[in-house]
């Protein structure tokens, strides 16, 4: 076989239940499922119930490995006395089926965050740990999508341990990783892939490309970014109403808070997600606020994600999902806050 | 994998009332486990996440210095809803704490030169833990001229206040002790930090400057010892910022590309010039 070929494999359509109730005896799997109409990342019980022409979940998978509530460690409110948070750990590992590429990229990002990073978050990485990401490359992006202005694309890999392609009358699988390649051993439904089939991909793709309309630059961005005082802060927050959702929706804010709470004599320290966009983020006890307006709050979303995270980690947070774009109530659209900001003079 | 998230117990063994307004404590803990307190090495700078479970946690500077082994202090004043149920807290209840967290004074920087100490108001804590650690009698011999400058609105708040009369007394340092407004029969100097500074003028030759205080002190400090020919190398601030996980993560507590939990507290005010004035 040719060495380019060495990673890739092929599943015939009609053994695709196959293939997928071999791997639901082995793992519990997730993704995007006929029973919610592929909004969010869900438990899938059989092939059947799972929906490959999904177009992106509307919720990111982000969920998954850092809830939007989770607790971090129960105690006895009478006597003080720690538990680690009981959770009973499932025997199988997981397979998180069919994200698309920017979630997976955006998960390389948590990774950079939670796992990397020390300390490590203990929480996050069991969850990414026991997991393996099986991505699946996008055919038909929307109007929303600015993946490929962002360093990602539509069949971008990183995040992912196997990627799967859909062609006319196939699957593509790749694997990515030693993980990827360690899950799809030994399977007897898959079979060797030809140069056919890459020159097939390479056709879906560049026609997928092409459905990508966004022409924003953003290498040119950092730069203009330096500028902490650049007037243009006084002007693209305008519309914002302030109320977080964009960074809800984001698959690569990582922000939260952390309260207690007791119910019924137990207690629980819980994190939750939080916002830069909200004033109490960074209110102080005194009543001083490092960011009292709008603008701040803005500026820090923007610049964390675009020049922060470049400083910090040599990368973009934004993935290009368009999610911020789609469920923010007053149309703000995060391309064209860039673009603004790169015509600013 | 140990949990960054988990506070280790601790039991309150003392509360001391430090001012006469009385919204300002210091706290005497120890650990309950053995092993959390041989785990627990810190050095002057550092904080830690204070917590009463089922209420929640608050950041505080560690005000003991590594060389009291048996304990750790923690100054706190009465702020919000955490501080404030702390203030509530008797001798022999639980506490709970995570660190220690963020970086340290320039200790090892500050071998072989002079330590400027300016410190304002109740945020003399982790100045204090480095005043007592550079006089313990191992690490003295490796610093120069050890200057204490510290001074308060009015006598009553100033914290600390037998281990500065202490002080006065040493040779291994020179204290000068101030408040904005005297009373009574107070016979020390009167006049805000930095104009006392200007006064003492401590020369900038060889010498590393640590600033903690309120933002107004801070602001007028930095004029004054860059008059007095510091360079912004030469002194370090330590600065606050909301914050909830200590650890980097929660994405809180960021000026510009820096976590202040994690990359700081302290910054070389050379360091601070690099980033936005958002604090
Ligand atoms: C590195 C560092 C060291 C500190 N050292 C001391 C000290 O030695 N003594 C002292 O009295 N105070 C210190 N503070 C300030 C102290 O953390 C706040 O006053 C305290 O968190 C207020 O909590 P609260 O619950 O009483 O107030 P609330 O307003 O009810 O706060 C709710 C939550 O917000 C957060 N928060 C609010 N204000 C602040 C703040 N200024 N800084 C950080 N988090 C905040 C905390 O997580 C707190 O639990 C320090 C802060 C930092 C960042
Ligand atoms: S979703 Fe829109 S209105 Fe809401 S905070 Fe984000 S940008 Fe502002
Ligand atoms: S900023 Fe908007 S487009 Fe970028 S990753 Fe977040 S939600 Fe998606
Ligand atoms: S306190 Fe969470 S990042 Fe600093």
């Amino acid at each position: 076989m040719k060495k380019e070929l060495e990673n890739y494999s092929i599943l015939n359509k009609e053994d695709f239940n196959k293939f997928f109730n071999t791997l639901l005896g082995k793992y519990n799997i997730f993704g995007p499922s006929k029973s919610d109409k592929g909004d969010k990342l869900n438990k899938i019980n059989s092939a059947d119930d799972l929906m490959l022409d999904y177009k992106n979940f509307k919720m990111s998978a982000k969920e998954f490995f850092f809830p939007q509530c989770e607790t971090l460690l129960a105690f006895d409110p009478s006597t003080g006395i720690v538990k680690n948070r009981s959770e009973d750990v499932d025997a199988k590992n997981d397979i998180i089926f069919g994200i698309r590429p920017c979630d997976a990229l955006a998960l390389s990002f948590f990774d950079r965050v939670f796992k990397d990073g020390a300390p490590q978050d203990p929480y996050y990485t069991e969850k990414r740990h026991r997991s393996t990401i099986i991505s699946l490359a996008c055919l038909e992006p929307e109007p929303t999508c600015f993946c490929n202005a962002v360093g990602c694309d539509v069949d971008s890999e990183t995040g992912a341990d196997i990627i799967l392609t859909q062609l006319n009358s196939r699957y593509l699988i790749k694997s990515v990783t030693e993980k990827g390649i360690e899950i799809l051993k030994h399977l007897k439904t898959l079979i060797p892939a030809t140069e056919d089939d890459i020159k097939e991909k390479d056709e879906l793709m560049a026609k997928a490309k092409s459905g990508l309309k966004s022409n924003v630059e953003v290498k040119a961005l950092k730069k203009k970014l330096d500028d902490f005082d650049a007037s243009f802060w006084q002007t693209v927050h305008q519309k914002c109403l302030g109320c977080g959702v964009c960074t809800y929706f984001c698959p690569t804010c990582h922000c939260f808070d952390m309260t207690d709470e007791v119910c019924n004599n137990t207690g629980r320290r819980i994190r939750t997600w939080d916002s830069c966009m909200f004033p109490l983020f960074t209110l102080h006890a005194s009543g001083h606020n490092p960011r009292p307006s709008y603008k701040e709050r803005m500026r820090q979303r923007i610049l964390h994600k675009f020049n922060y995270a470049q400083e910090n980690y040599n990368e973009i947070f934004c993935v290009g999902c368009g999610r911020c774009i789609i469920n923010c109530p007053v149309n703000l659209d995060i391309r064209k806050v860039i673009q603004e900001i790169l015509e600013a003079k | 994998m140990k949990n960054p998230y988990l506070p280790m117990l601790t039991k309150i063994e003392d509360i001391v009332i430090e001012n006469e307004a009385r919204d300002i404590k210091t706290f005497k803990l120890s650990f309950i486990k053995k092993e959390d307190k041989e785990n627990f090495t810190f050095l002057p700078g550092q904080f830690a996440e204070l917590s009463i479970l089922g209420v929640g946690e608050s950041p505080i500077g560690i005000a003991s210095s590594p060389t009291e082994k048996d304990y750790l202090l923690f100054t706190v004043k009465r702020a919000g809803v955490v501080t404030t149920r702390l203030h509530r807290s008797e001798i022999g209840e639980t506490i709970g704490i995570r660190g220690p967290l963020g970086n340290t004074y320039p200790l090892p920087d500050m071998d072989g030169k002079n330590v400027l100490i300016i410190g304002g108001g109740f945020a003399f804590t982790t100045l204090r833990s480095t005043v007592k650690y550079i006089l313990e009698k191992k690490n003295r011999e490796k610093y120069k001229n050890l200057t204490v400058i510290y001074g308060a609105r009015t006598p009553g708040e100033l914290i600390y206040k037998n281990e500065l009369w202490e002080w006065e007394k040493l040779k291994e340092l020179k204290t000068y002790i101030t408040v904005d407004k005297a009373n009574g029969d107070w016979q020390r100097h009167v006049g805000v930090v930095p104009a006392i500074l200007k006064q003492v003028a401590p020369t900038a030759d060889n010498t590393i400057a640590l600033v903690c205080g309120p933002p107004i002190m801070i602001k007028y400090t930095l004029l004054a010892l860059n008059e007095l020919g510091f360079k912004p190398e030469q002194f370090f601030l330590s600065l606050e910022m909301r914050m909830k996980c200590g650890i980097g993560k929660c994405g809180r507590c960021n000026i510009g590309h820096k976590y202040v939990c994690k990359d700081g507290p302290v910054f070389s005010f050379a360091e601070l010039q690099k980033l936005p004035p958002e604090y």
